[in-house]
């Protein structure tokens, strides 16, 4: 049966790892992350779960542990945020490119200079194209969702690539809400044993790990990893699928809200998508044609798919908690963008960044927004396509 | 540290928000007397700060020009600075020992190596404190803290004989010290002494985190015990006790003895110069 329990983002994905229980954890605190391998540590103390622990000392100590161990044929997991994640830098890119199912939970954060501990998605879009899978959460409930889903993903036959799952600093991982954890047999049973692939130590195979390929073929692993990339959405519904199953819970590559009929939608990603719903409510209930989509699977981004939920509407605002200094858009309204761009009849877009360094976003922004694309649907024309909003002049 | 603060510290800024009962103020004021004793001006010093409770606490203090880093990146930007700064100015730097003996401690030992002319700081709250209080690299075997809930026991720098000050020793520091906060005007002469060596220096100075440290290992926040926890547990080198993990003083003093970093890097460019010019 499932437990109805009342806990913050960052318990449940604590909950979740301990159900888990993998073999090994690598971690450096940082807030606002700490909490969870701090909670982790205790299962560890405690005999709850048989994982190896080792506390290093710095994150990209951490990520290389983790390699160290997923190359031994270990199943491993670390959390991590902003800076942290930025160390790592160097080191998830050796994970994605040996293909090893590190699963990494990111608490969204605001990156220095200047010095800023808040929910922002910086940290996570600065390593969107780093070859992990990121799966992006609303909510505790969702966190914990995709925690579990995450290994099944990552440690697919098919995939073997590290995953990160997303939530937002302190609005989620701090605070307290509704949710139910699934049974520790149920978890267990859902992501089944470890399989190891080419692990080292095999001494009848042996393999090597990070060898120098230069120009001759480079390239080839390149583009097969792409490849690999581009059979991860279907896997990601097929573990949705049995996901379901076991929870009652649906999972797609994305979230749509009153989309199907709506001639005028926000994207946007994590917890302000629920603030936004409310708005969504408000505008639906005044007769105007409001919708939302919430993308879940960010990277591989799948574009063709969310091109098509879009396609039908007249004008689209997408909503960033980061900014792409220089490329002018924030980073979910380039890849909107791009995946809305095959069609000719499509939406009018506009770009608003929002809740940078843990800047409130209140019901109203969102009114505003959705008053704003009333306007342009009304009259096909945009004022201006790229603004921040509940930002100080 | 009325005059002293207004003398150098912004106003503002004192006091800092750090928790009640913190003993990281009593290390601050320290570094400011030795910097009054020894005559300087605001002008004299660039203050650098690491991240987490000892830096932050410690960031923009200065009346001066200050600096903050990343996480263990401060010495390394400081010796970029040291070499484009008058070799008159001081650079102060005020950190943690995560930051200085964990996530730093490669460029840390690089400072030393090349013998930076830097004053580092390094207050020592016995582990990671702003994070929540995790174990860190100086916390004493056996400490209950919230990532070793049944007692720290893993090789850290100041466990087994171990000493991370004879680490930097032979890394090439000219000067070393090691205080707690309660050390008062020993510890500021020592901080002179650092703040006047012409090479990189390093004074260690242990301080009482009631909040996190005290919190977790003595089961209470109560200042004095934490206070008592720290003082009945050092001693002047040379008086130690069974139970002393702190022998304090001067650790290591070759000030002076070899070339500083940047007059090093001048003086041999300048040789290649006039070399090439011949
Ligand atoms: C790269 C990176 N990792 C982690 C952090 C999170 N962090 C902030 S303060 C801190 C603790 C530092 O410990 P210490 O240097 O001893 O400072 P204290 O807070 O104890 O004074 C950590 C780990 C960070 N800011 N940057
Ligand atoms: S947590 Fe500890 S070290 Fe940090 S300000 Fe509070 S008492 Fe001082
Ligand atoms: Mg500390």
């Amino acid at each position: 049966m499932a437990r109805v329990v009342a806990v913050t983002g960052n318990e449940a994905v604590a909950e979740a790892m301990r159900q888990v229980n993998p073999d090994v954890c690598a971690a450096y605190p940082i807030t606002p992350a700490t909490d969870i391998m701090q909670r982790f540590t205790g299962f560890v103390s405690n005999g709850k779960v048989k994982t190896e622990m080792v506390l290093v000392e710095s994150e990209h100590s951490a990520m290389s542990a983790c390699v160290g161990a997923s190359a031994a044929g270990g199943r491993v997991a670390t959390a991590t945020s902003s800076q942290g994640l930025a160390l790592m830098w160097e080191e998830l890119f050796i994970a994605s490119g040996t293909r090893l199912p590190i699963i990494m939970t990111l608490v969204n954060r605001a990156l220095s200079a200047p010095l800023n501990i808040h929910g922002d998605h910086s940290d996570g879009m600065g390593a969107r194209d780093c070859g992990w899978i990121q799966l992006w959460s609303e909510n505790a409930q969702e966190a914990y969702d995709n925690m579990i889903q995450s290994f099944r993903i990552a440690e697919h036959m098919d995939i073997r690539m590290p995953a990160m799952v997303c939530l937002d600093g302190f609005i989620i991982s701090h605070s307290i809400e509704r949710m139910e954890y699934l049974d520790d047999a149920v978890v267990k049973n859902f992501i089944g044993e470890f399989k190891q692939l080419n692990p080292l130590l095999d001494i009848e195979h042996p393999v090597s790990y990070g060898p120098l390929i230069l120009t001759d073929l480079y390239m080839e692993y390149r583009r097969a990893h792409a490849e690999v990339m581009s059979k991860v959405s279907q896997v990601v519904l097929d573990v949705a699928q049995d996901f379901e199953k076991i929870s009652g819970r649906k999972y797609g590559l994305f979230e749509t809200y009153r989309l199907d009929d709506a001639e005028i939608g926000l994207v946007i990603l994590n917890s302000a998508a629920g603030t936004s719903k409310d708005a969504v409510d408000v505008f639906r209930d005044k007769g105007i044609k409001a919708g939302l989509l919430k993308p879940r699977l960010y990277r591989p981004f799948p574009y063709e798919e969310i091109g098509e939920a879009l396609k039908h509407l007249k004008a689209v605002c997408v909503l960033d908690r980061a900014d792409a200094f220089g490329a002018s858009y924030g980073p979910l309204f380039m890849d909107i963008a791009s995946g809305i761009y095959p069609y000719k009849d499509r939406p009018l877009l506009i770009n608003k960044i929002y809740g940078l360094g843990g800047r409130d976003y209140m019901p109203e922004h969102a009114e505003l927004v959705l008053a704003e694309l009333a306007e342009v649907a009304k009259t096909g024309r945009v004022k201006t396509f790229k603004e921040y909003i509940g930002v100080r002049e | 540290m009325d005059y002293l603060s207004k003398k150098y510290l912004r106003p503002r800024k004192i006091p800092s928000t750090a928790c009640s009962g913190c003993g990281l103020g009593m290390n601050h004021k320290a570094v400011v007397q030795a910097i009054y004793e020894l005559g300087l001006e605001v002008e004299d010093i660039v203050w650098g700060t690491s991240i987490g409770c000892a830096g932050r606490q410690t960031f923009g203090t200065w009346k001066g020009d200050g600096f903050a880093g990343t996480h263990g990146r401060v010495y390394a930007i400081a010796r970029g600075l040291r070499l484009t700064l008058p070799p008159e100015k001081k650079i102060i730097l005020t950190v943690g020992d995560g930051d200085a003996f964990g996530i730093g401690l490669l460029h840390l030992i690089h400072s030393a190596r090349s013998n930076a002319d830097l004053t580092i700081i390094v207050n020592d709250n016995l582990g990671y404190m702003s994070t929540g209080g995790q174990y860190g690299w100086t916390t004493p075997h056996g400490s209950k803290t919230d990532s070793s809930p049944y007692g720290m026991y893993e090789h850290n720098l100041m466990s087994d004989g171990m000493d991370v000050l004879g680490v930097l020793k032979h890394a090439g520091a000219t000067f070393l010290a090691r205080h707690v906060a309660m050390d008062g005007q020993r510890a500021v002469e020592s901080i002179k002494k650092g703040i006047r060596n012409r090479g990189l220096s390093l004074i260690h100075m242990v301080y009482p985190c009631p909040t996190n440290f005290g919190s977790r290992e003595l089961g209470t926040r109560d200042t004095i015990k934490m206070y008592d926890y720290i003082k009945s547990q050092s001693a002047p080198m040379g008086e130690e006790k069974e139970n002393t993990l702190w022998a304090t003083g001067i650790y290591h003093d070759t000030s002076d003895s070899r070339p500083e970093f940047s007059e090093n890097i001048h003086k041999n460019i300048e040789k290649i110069r006039r070399a090439a010019a011949v």
